[in-house]
């Protein structure tokens, strides 16, 4: 993190704020005095820097007040960053689309994306992309007048009046003058100095990003550098008098040429665009038209101004955006060009499957190139009507208790997790179970799903009928309570003996039965333990949540179960409301479940925190904390698919590890609860110590394609992730404000 | 092999931040955060993680830090936005009152009120203790003792509900945390 405030401090901004004060007479910027617009002020923020209610803005060490004299060229590398980040966005998007046809919910991805940066962009940066928009849209985004960055001399001046920018620091210069010297002293192999027009490809590709099938031009981008020469605009590239491949095709790296033919580097080129050319001829031209840039003024200010037009003829729509985004970071930081575009090479490369091979860096070592990640939508719903539901019911091979449970299910649950789960019960008819011994370690329900050899999906669920709950005191300080699993394999697992529980013992004998808190008929022992009956309603619910997990296994949606629980959270609360609003109490749920029923009825926001909570935690490991938020979980996909089989073995290695650490755990909750001893906890400690032991002996690197089909069921699981949550915040919604229940904290 | 080496650390950071990552290390190894909708700042503890969601009255942002030692309850830190333009919006005297109700099938109670000092105004605090049953879907699942420090800072008729609830075992470790953070969060906007 450190190193991204450098980023933002240094690359980007390019302003040290700690620089001391050339111009006594400067003022500090103040909003109030000298308004901003509105998407100034984000942008800002955006960038940690502070805007305060004074007016007053902070650098993002909130240590130096931001000047006049700072303003304009601040905001100018802020809004130029903007763009870029927008460009490589939408890079990654079309990337995946090598065919040209952008999916529905990709289409929306790059709209939202163009509407953000829209206000920074520049009038050829929205003549470029305004045809993802109708012209009323165009009009109301338009509004906003088009950036002037294009301005050539807002790279070179500042305000009049105002002092020269503060010089760079020392780190950065001495980096600029080394690692060219350190690039260009390492002799190339032989076989990458050759004449790069003979090897340049001359395929291009259609543009692959655009929803018709229209291939967009890159316009000009101008740069100002008096050592360029002004190409006409249908030629191909002059750098500094320096023929480069010409026309660029994304089809450079492709797996069918032969590494001797590697990618051209021209001697003649400066050391980074050698360095760049050798992995992409794109970028390479780039690096080579930044090079000569940032000489210039590096060397000697006084060239910088001077103007001249590059005209960067890339054929295929991706390598336009990329180069174009590519030039737009050389405009915003020029001296850091060098190692700027071998950056941007290399996120793209670690970031898109596609961005590697179009690009040329380091593709994953294996014998074949990886195929895309695909993007998935989820499918539509086929809404099950009552009645041939019912229809199936009669002849359907299941007891009249399971039966029961589905009718309530079929009546009482809300659209669109009743279809979802009913749809389930009718193509894959899953046998259903009422049976705690089947439970293991879970407290309501549990799936278990195989693929017979024909591939059809067998599936059971099991539901639990009866929580088993005890009590034990520690001394007369505390009172513990505990929910206890059945199943002697739940015990086996943790590596402890059964607790000494009479309700545990299928021999013991009842004290009394009664109604209770936990059901009628809670058969209560000797010793305070209670084995108690959940009613057909709750089973209901647990059913309902059974089958929606199962839902989620068979379709691939279970890469991430926060959101698949929370998804079933929300319809089973939804059926106990609708159940509760004809029984007019919610006492058909224990206690347990209808402190949380309350909650979300009453209280979401409470809800959901303790949801978070407590699925994050260690015993649950519902919640990878490497995945939150969208982007991260992205990010992490793509970055492990492109080091298949690797990143499989590793992420088996961890979640394994994540498994013992949980069982442990639970483990230690008996203890801690004394239901079990310390000296048979050590020994479990123990045990699953030596299980750990095993597993990393036995470990093996999975085969590529394993893991190839790995994280691409994950990456579909995370594109339907948003809209399975989306799906149901608003039957949560439709149902809050049909009841027009107040939102209290 | 220096430039390499310098472009792939650039390139890791150039991923982060086409991510939109949108916090920062600073030097003390806390990490400052702006909230995607950009009406406050804050200082994440060192080691938490946080991220955002939209809900019914505006948004609420996630910090999550350690978990609890028998890894049933992840202490975290919760950031609600009531919005009173929205439907269901509660105002704020009757919000409190919600929130500080007992519960008798939770043994939900709360300490009075009291105010402290925010980084830009004061806020109303008060601690609820509570009990659970932990983990809600596995077993073994033992009843514990929530604990949460929860702290309102109106702006206008709106206001923010800020939490951080842990299990009442390591509550008072966090006490300072939940103050520092408090110290830092800095409604912004003009």
């Amino acid at each position: 993190m450190a190193s991204i405030f450098l980023w933002n401090q240094g690359a980007f901004a390019a302003l040290p704020m700690d620089e001391p004060l050339k111009n006594p007479s400067d003022a500090f910027y103040n909003v109030k005095a000298d308004p901003l617009p509105r998407s100034v002020i984000h942008l800002l923020m955006d960038n940690h820097y502070f805007v305060h209610s004074d007016g007053s803005i902070w650098s993002p060490s909130r240590k130096e007040e931001i000047r006049k004299s700072q303003i304009r060229v601040l905001i100018r590398r802020l809004k130029s960053t903007e763009r870029l980040k927008a460009m490589l966005k939408i890079d990654l998007i079309l990337s995946e689309n090598p065919n040209g046809h952008l999916t529905p919910d990709e289409l929306k991805k790059v709209r939202h994306i163009l509407k953000d940066v829209w206000p920074f962009f520049t009038i050829d940066n929205r003549k470029h992309f305004s045809r993802y928009f109708s012209k009323e849209e165009l009009y109301s985004l338009n509004l906003t007048p088009p950036d002037e960055d294009s301005d050539p001399d807002l790279l070179s001046q500042a305000p009049l009046g105002t002092p020269p920018p503060p010089p760079l620091p020392a780190g950065f210069l001495s980096q600029i003058q080394t690692a060219p010297q350190s690039a260009s002293a390492a002799p190339l192999p032989p076989q990458q100095t050759f004449n790069p027009i003979q090897n340049s490809p001359l395929v291009s590709t259609p543009a692959p990003f655009l929803p018709q099938a229209q291939a967009p031009t890159l316009a000009p981008v101008s740069v100002p550098n008096s050592e360029l020469a002004v190409p006409p605009p249908a030629a191909a590239p002059v750098i500094s008098q320096t023929p480069l491949p010409a026309p660029v095709s994304i089809q450079t790296a492709s797996p069918a040429l032969p590494s001797a033919q590697a990618l051209a580097v021209k001697p003649s080129l400066p050391p980074a665009a050698r360095v760049a050319a050798v992995s992409s001829p794109v970028l390479g031209q780039v690096a080579a038209q930044a090079a000569s840039i940032v000489r210039a003024p590096v060397s000697s200010p006084a060239a910088f101004p001077a103007k001249a037009v590059v005209h960067a003829p890339v054929p295929a729509s991706i390598s336009s955006a990329t180069a174009k985004a590519s030039v737009e970071v050389l405009n915003s930081s020029a001296t850091l060009s060098q190692v700027t575009v071998d950056s941007i090479r290399q996120a793209l490369a670690s970031s898109s499957v596609i961005g590697s091979r179009e690009y040329g860096v380091s593709k994953p070592k294996g014998p074949t190139t990886l195929p895309p990640l695909k993007s998935y939508s989820l499918p539509s719903l086929s809404v099950v009507s009552p009645a041939d539901f019912e229809k199936f019911l009669l002849s359907a091979p299941y007891s009249e208790d399971p039966k029961g449970l589905l009718r309530l299910i079929n009546t009482d649950a809300q659209e669109p997790f009743r279809s979802r789960a009913l749809n389930i019960v009718m193509n894959l008819t899953p046998a259903i179970v009422i049976d705690s011994d089947q439970m293991g370690k879970e407290a309501h329900q549990k799936t278990f799903l195989k693929q017979n050899a024909e591939g059809r999906f067998e599936a059971t669920i099991a539901v639990n009928p009866n929580p088993i709950l005890a009590s034990k005191r520690e001394f007369i300080f505390e009172d513990w309570k505990a929910m206890l699993p059945v199943s002697s394999s739940a015990y086996q697992t943790m590596g402890v003996p059964v607790p000494s529980v009479q309700a545990l013992d299928v021999s013991a004998r009842p004290d009394k039965v009664e109604s209770g808190d936990w059901g009628t008929k809670t058969q209560i022992y000797s010793d305070g333990s209670e084995r108690g009956n959940y009613s057909s309603f709750e089973m209901a619910g647990f059913l309902l949540h059974g089958l929606l997990e199962l839902e989620a296994r068979i379709e691939g949606w279970s890469a991430f179960p926060y959101q698949e629980e929370s998804y079933a959270y929300s319809a089973q609360m939804l059926l106990y409301a609708e159940i509760k609003d004809g029984a007019k109490t919610a006492d058909f749920l224990d206690p347990q479940l209808r402190a949380l029923f309350e909650d979300w009825l009453n209280h979401p926001a409470r809800f959901h925190d303790f949801i978070i909570h407590s699925l994050a935690s260690g015993q649950n490991s519902l919640w990878d904390l490497r995945h939150i938020g969208a982007s991260r979980r992205d990010y992490f996909i793509r970055k492990s698919y492109v080091s298949c089989p690797k990143s499989l073995a590793k992420e088996k290695s961890l979640k394994e590890s994540e498994s013992i650490d949980s069982t442990k755990k639970e483990a230690m909750s008996l203890a801690r609860a004394h239901f079990v001893s310390e000296v048979d906890f050590e020994r479990a400690l123990n045990s699953l110590d030596f299980k750990a032991t095993g597993i990393e002996a036995n470990k093996k690197i999975p085969s590529r394609q394993d893991c190839i089909n790995y994280w691409q069921k994950e990456f579909m699981g995370s594109n339907v992730l948003d809209q399975l949550m989306d799906e149901a915040k608003s039957a949560e919604k439709n149902f809050r404000e049909k009841t027009g229940a107040p939102y209290v904290p | 092999m220096f430039l390499k080496r310098i472009g792939k650390k650039l390139g890791i950071l150039a991923a982060i931040l086409l991510l939109g990552y949108s916090a920062f290390a600073g030097s003390d190894g806390s990490t400052d955060y702006v909230s995607p909708w950009r009406d406050f700042s804050c200082s994440l503890p060192k080691g938490w993680v946080a991220f955002s969601e939209k809900d019914q009255m505006g948004y609420v942002v996630h910090i999550l830090g350690p978990d609890d030692p028998t890894g049933v309850y992840r202490t975290g830190i919760d950031i609600h936005w009531f919005d009173s333009s929205r439907p269901g919006f509660v105002p704020l005297t009757k919000a409190v009152e919600g929130m500080r109700a007992s519960d008798s099938l939770t043994g939900r109670s709360s300490t009075l009120l009291r105010v402290v000092r925010g980084a830009d105004t004061f806020a109303r605090m008060f601690e609820i203790n509570e009990n659970r049953w932990l983990p809600s879907e596995r077993l073994p699942s033992i009843k514990k003792h929530l604990h949460s420090y929860v702290a309102i800072l109106p702006r206008g008729k709106s206001y923010w509900i800020i939490t951080l609830s842990s299990t009442r075992s390591v509550y008072l470790d966090y006490r300072d945390t939940f103050i520092d953070f408090l110290r830092s969060f800095n409604p912004m906007g003009y």
